[in-house]
C-alpha cells in the first residue's frame, strides 16, 4: 500500500474513524487496534513475511524482558548477544546472504580457484532494514539501562510496527516513541492540520518533482554513454532531486499522517541540499538513520576522542556501514566511502561541526560564499548519488567517465529532446525553483508548509492547499515506488 | 475535532464536487460509452490526443474485436474498415503514435484477456527493435483502466475534461497535435533529427524477442492467426540505417521476425516506397498506401510486400 495510491487514501480515515471515534476511550483498546492496522497495512505488501515481523518483534520483546530478569550479568549479555546475531542474522540473510556469496566466489576465482555457492532467490521483506533497526535499538538501550523494559506487548509492538514507519522510517527510538504510545493521546486539531499541511507538501515532493525527476533520471541512467557530458551531469542533477523528493517527500508523509494521530515521530530531513558542508549535509539528510550509527556505532567505537588514526578508522566505519545498511552492492559502498573522503578533511581539521545553525539565519539572501559553499556541497552530493543510483560500479565509473568530458560545458538541445518522457523540461524546472524556493523560505521551520497560526489569513492558507493539489493533479509523474521500500 | 471535521468537510467539498463533474463529462468514456456521435468523435479526438493508450483501452474492454491490430503510428493509419470491409468481421486498431515494441507487448497480454481475439496483426519497424526505445506507457493506461479512483484522479482526465468542456462550452473546433512546420521542413526533421535519435543509439532487445516469441507461441496454441508486417518507409528513410551503419542489425531484425510467423515486409527499396508521393513524411505513408497495405494484408496477394513464414523443420 503505497502512500501516494488510492488504498491509502481510504485506509487512513478509516484508521482515523477507528481511533479517535470507536478505541479513543481505551488506551490498550486504542494501541490495539493501531496494531491490528499496522499489521494489515504491511500485510498489504507482502502478508508471508508479518510472521517474520511478528517473530522480530516478539524476538526483542522477550530479550528485553529476560535481560533484566537475568540473576547474572553473564545470563543478561547471553540474552543480549542472542537478540544481536538472530537480528543482524536475519537481516544478513535476506538482505546480504547472495552479496556475499557471490563476491567471496569472485574473489576465489581471481586466485583460481573455482567454487559453486548457492545463490538464492531471496525476496527482499519489505522495511526489514527499519524494524530490525527498531529493535535493535530498544534491546541496546534495555542492555545498556537507558531505558527500562516494556512489559506490555501491545505497546512494545506499536513501538516497532507502528504504520507510518513501518516500512521506510524514520527509524525510531523506544525513549522518543515508546513514552507516547504509553500516554493517552488528546486530539489535538493545530497539530493535526499541520500534520496535513506535512502529508500535502509530501505528496507534491513526491507525485509531482520525484516522480517527474525520475523520468528523466533513468532516460539518462538507462542509455549512460549516449548523452554529451551536460546532459550526464542533469541525469545525475535529476537523480539528486528525486531520491531527496522521494525519501524526504516519504518522511514527510510518515510524520504528518502520525501527527494526526497525536504521536511525533523523529525528524529525518532538514533541508539537506541547503547544507554549505558535507558534515552539515549528514546533519541534515536521513537524520535518524545518522544518530542511529552515531549513538550505536561511532561513539561505540571512541567517536572523535583519540588519535588521528582512530578518527580516521571510525569515520570510515559509520560511513561504510552506512553504505552497506543500504543494500548488498559494491556501489552503495563506494557511495559510503566517497562520503568519508569528503567528510574526512572537516574532521582533520576541526571543521566538520563549523555549520551548525540554519544558512543565512534570519536573512532572505545568502551570502555569495553561503552560495558557492551550498554549491559545491550539491555538486559533490550529486556525484556521489551517481554510484547510489548505478547498477553497479562498472556503470557507474563509466557515466562519470562520460560525465567529464569536454562536453559537460555544451548544452545539447537534441539530448533534452530525447530524454523528455515526462512533464516538460521548462515547467519541471518551474516546479523545481518553486520547491527550492518554499523551502529556502522555510528552512527555519520543519516543513515547508508550516504557517505559523493566527499570521496567515486563511484565504491566502487554502489558496496555497488548492494551488498545490491542482499542481499534484495536473503535472503528476507516472506512479514509481518510494525509493527506500527497497532496503 | 468538531471544528476539524467541519473545516476538513469544507475543504474537500469542492474538490469531491470537482471529480463529479470530470465523472459527468467522463472524457475517455470509462463510465459510459457516449450515445451522441458528434460528442463521441470530439472525446475520441481529445481522448486520442491527451493519452491514447487509455483511450482505445477502455474502448476495447467494452467492446472487444476478433481482429487487432497493434503497433506505432504507421499501423494506426490502417484504417480499420479497409479490414473490416475484406474480413466482414469487426476490428481494433490498438496502435499508438509514438508507440514501442514493449507497449505492443503489453497491449497484446491486455487484448488476450478478453478472450475474443482470434487474429493480430503486429506491425514493427526496425527503429521499435531497439532495446534502447523502452518507453511503456501501457502498464498505466492499464492501471487506470482497472480503477475509478486512479481514473478519475489522473491528469489525463483532468486536461481532456478541460478540452472537453471547453469545447463544449464554446463550440470550438479543436486543432490537436499539429506539427508547426510545412510539409518540408517537417520531412527533413523526421529524416535527419527523428531518424537520428532512434538510431544513434542501438541495442539488441534479446529479451524483446523472447517475448515475441511468448506472443508467437501463444497464439499457435489458442489458435489465433498471428501476422508480422513491417511498414513501408521512404527510401530515403531506408538509407539512413546504412548511415548509422545498422544494416546488419536490420537483416537480424527480419530475420528474427520471419522466425515467429507470417511476414509482410513493405519496407525496402519498391514502387511504392520509391515515391515521394507516397508520403506524409519518411515514417508514415498517405491513405492510398494503407490501403494497398491492407489488402495485401488480407487477401495474401503480394505485389509490393515480400512474404515469408517461419522455416518448419
Amino acid at each position: 500500500m503505497l502512500f501516494n495510491s488510492v488504498s491509502f487514501a481510504i485506509f487512513l480515515p478509516v484508521v482515523f474513524i477507528l481511533y479517535w471515534f470507536v478505541t479513543n476511550k481505551n488506551l490498550r483498546l486504542q494501541n490495539l487496534m493501531l496494531l491490528f492496522t499496522s499489521y494489515f497495512f504491511y500485510a498489504c505488501w507482502d502478508y508471508r513475511f508479518l510472521f517474520l515481523l511478528i517473530f522480530s518483534t516478539l524476538l526483542d520483546y522477550f530479550t528485553g524482558l529476560k535481560m533484566n530478569d537475568a540473576a547474572s550479568r553473564n545470563g543478561r549479555r547471553f540474552w543480549f548477544w542472542l537478540s544481536i546475531c538472530i537480528n543482524v542474522g536475519f537481516l544478513g540473510v535476506f538482505k546480504y546472504y547472495n552479496f556475499f556469496a557471490e563476491s567471496f566466489a569472485e574473489a576465489l576465482s581471481t586466485f583460481g580457484l573455482k567454487t559453486n555457492f548457492w545463490t538464492l532467490k531471496v525476496i527482499l521483506p519489505v522495511g526489514i532494514s527499519f524494524y530490525t533497526f527498531h529493535g535493535l535499538s530498544y534491546v541496546i538501550d534495555v542492555y545498556f539501562k537507558k531505558i527500562n523494559p516494556e512489559r506490555d506487548f501491545v505497546n512494545y509492538a506499536v513501538f516497532v510496527c507502528y504504520f507510518p514507519l513501518l516500512v521506510a522510517g524514520p527509524i525510531e527510538r523506544a525513549t522518543h516513541l515508546l513514552p507516547q504510545v504509553k500516554t493517552p493521546r488528546v486530539f489535538n486539531s493545530v497539530q493535526a492540520v499541520d500534520g496535513l499541511r506535512q502529508m500535502l507538501w509530501g505528496f507534491f515532493k513526491k507525485i509531482v518533482v520525484a516522480d517527474n525527476c525520475a523520468q528523466y533520471a533513468n532516460a539518462v541512467f538507462n542509455n549512460e554513454g549516449d548523452f554529451s557530458g551536460s546532459t550526464h551531469l542533469l541525469g545525475a542533477v535529476f537523480f539528486a532531486l528525486q531520491i531527496y523528493c522521494d525519501f524526504s517527500g516519504y518522511s514527510d508523509i510518515a510524520l504528518g499522517a502520525s501527527r494526526i494521530f497525536g504521536i511525533e515521530l523523529l525528524r529525518n530531513f532538514a533541508f539537506p541540499y541547503f547544507s554549505r558542508d558535507i558534515a552539515e549535509f549528514w546533519r541534515r539528510w536521513h537524520i535518524s538513520l545518522s544518530s542511529w550509527f552515531r549513538d550505536y556505532l561511532y561513539i561505540p567505537l571512541g567517536g572523535s576522542k583519540g588519535g588521528t588514526g582512530v578518527r580516521i578508522r571510525n569515520t570510515f566505519a559509520i560511513f561504510l556501514v552506512s553504505g552497506f545498511w543500504h543494500g548488498a552492492n559494491w556501489t552503495f559502498i563506494v557511495w559510503g566511502a566517497l562520503h568519508a573522503v569528503y567528510f574526512l578533511p572537516l574532521m582533520l581539521l576541526d571543521r566538520n561541526r563549523k555549520n551548525t545553525d540554519t544558512v543565512a539565519q534570519g536573512k532572505m539572501f545568502p551570502s555569495i560564499s553561503e552560495v558557492v559553499q551550498m554549491g559545491t556541497t550539491f555538486f559533490l552530493v550529486a556525484v556521489a548519488w551517481v554510484f547510489f543510483r548505478a547498477q553497479d560500479l562498472s556503470h557507474a565509473f563509466l557515466y562519470l567517465k562520460h560525465l567529464f568530458t569536454k562536453s559537460l560545458f555544451r548544452i545539447e538541445v537534441e539530448d533534452i529532446k530525447k530524454i523528455s518522457v515526462g512533464a516538460d523540461i521548462i515547467y519541471l524546472s518551474v516546479l523545481v525553483i518553486l520547491l527550492l524556493l518554499a523551502e529556502w523560505i522555510q528552512r527555519e521551520k520543519k516543513h515547508a508548509l508550516q504557517f505559523e497560526a493566527g499570521k496567515t489569513p486563511r484565504f491566502v492558507r487554502w489558496s496555497v492547499y488548492y494551488g498545490l493539489i491542482i499542481l499534484i493533479y495536473w503535472f503528476q509523474g507516472s506512479q514509481q515506488q518510494f525509493i527506500y521500500f527497497q532496503f | 475535532m468538531r471544528k476539524f471535521l467541519t473545516q476538513s468537510g469544507l475543504f474537500v467539498a469542492l474538490p469531491l464536487g470537482f471529480l463529479l463533474l470530470l465523472a459527468y463529462l467522463d472524457p475517455f468514456n470509462f463510465f459510459r460509452v457516449e450515445k451522441d456521435a458528434d460528442h463521441l468523435m470530439l472525446k475520441k479526438q481529445i481522448g486520442t490526443n491527451i493519452n491514447s493508450r487509455l483511450y482505445k483501452l477502455i474502448e476495447y474492454g467494452k467492446s472487444p474485436t476478433e481482429v487487432v491490430i497493434l503497433g506505432d503510428s504507421r499501423t494506426d493509419q490502417l484504417k480499420t474498415a479497409y479490414f473490416e470491409k475484406l474480413l466482414n468481421k469487426r476490428v481494433t486498431n490498438l496502435s499508438y503514435g509514438g508507440g514501442s515494441l514493449p507497449e505492443i507487448i503489453s497491449t497484446f497480454d491486455e487484448v488476450v484477456k478478453s478472450k475474443k481475439v482470434t487474429q493480430i496483426y503486429i506491425g514493427v519497424s526496425f527503429n521499435l527493435y531497439n532495446k534502447k526505445n523502452e518507453i511503456n506507457l501501457v502498464p498505466e493506461a492499464v492501471g487506470l483502466k482497472q480503477s475509478l479512483i486512479s481514473y478519475l484522479v489522473s491528469k489525463y482526465c483532468l486536461r481532456a475534461s478541460l478540452l472537453y468542456g471547453k469545447a463544449l462550452l464554446f463550440h470550438e473546433s479543436l486543432e490537436l497535435g499539429k506539427p508547426p512546420y510545412t510539409k518540408e521542413e517537417f520531412w527533413d526533421y523526421q529524416l535527419y533529427s527523428s531518424a537520428a535519435n532512434f538510431y544513434r543509439a542501438y541495442a539488441y532487445p534479446g529479451e524483446w524477442f523472447q517475448e515475441l516469441k511468448r506472443i508467437s507461441g501463444y497464439c499457435a496454441t489458442h489458435n489465433i492467426k498471428l501476422t508480422f508486417l513491417v511498414p513501408p518507409t521512404h527510401v530515403d528513410l531506408q538509407k539512413r540505417i546504412a548511415d548509422f551503419h545498422l544494416l546488419e542489425e536490420e537483416e537480424a531484425f527480419k530475420k528474427d521476425l520471419t522466425s515467429l510467423g507470417a511476414m509482410y515486409d513493405f519496407d525496402y527499396s519498391n514502387d511504392i516506397t520509391l515515391k515521394r508521393g507516397n508520403f506524409l513524411d519518411p515514417f508514415h505513408s498517405v491513405d492510398s498506401v494503407s490501403r494497398l497495405v491492407v489488402t495485401e494484408l488480407v487477401t495474401g496477394e503480394t505485389k509490393y510486400s515480400k512474404f515469408s513464414t517461419p522455416i518448419k523443420n
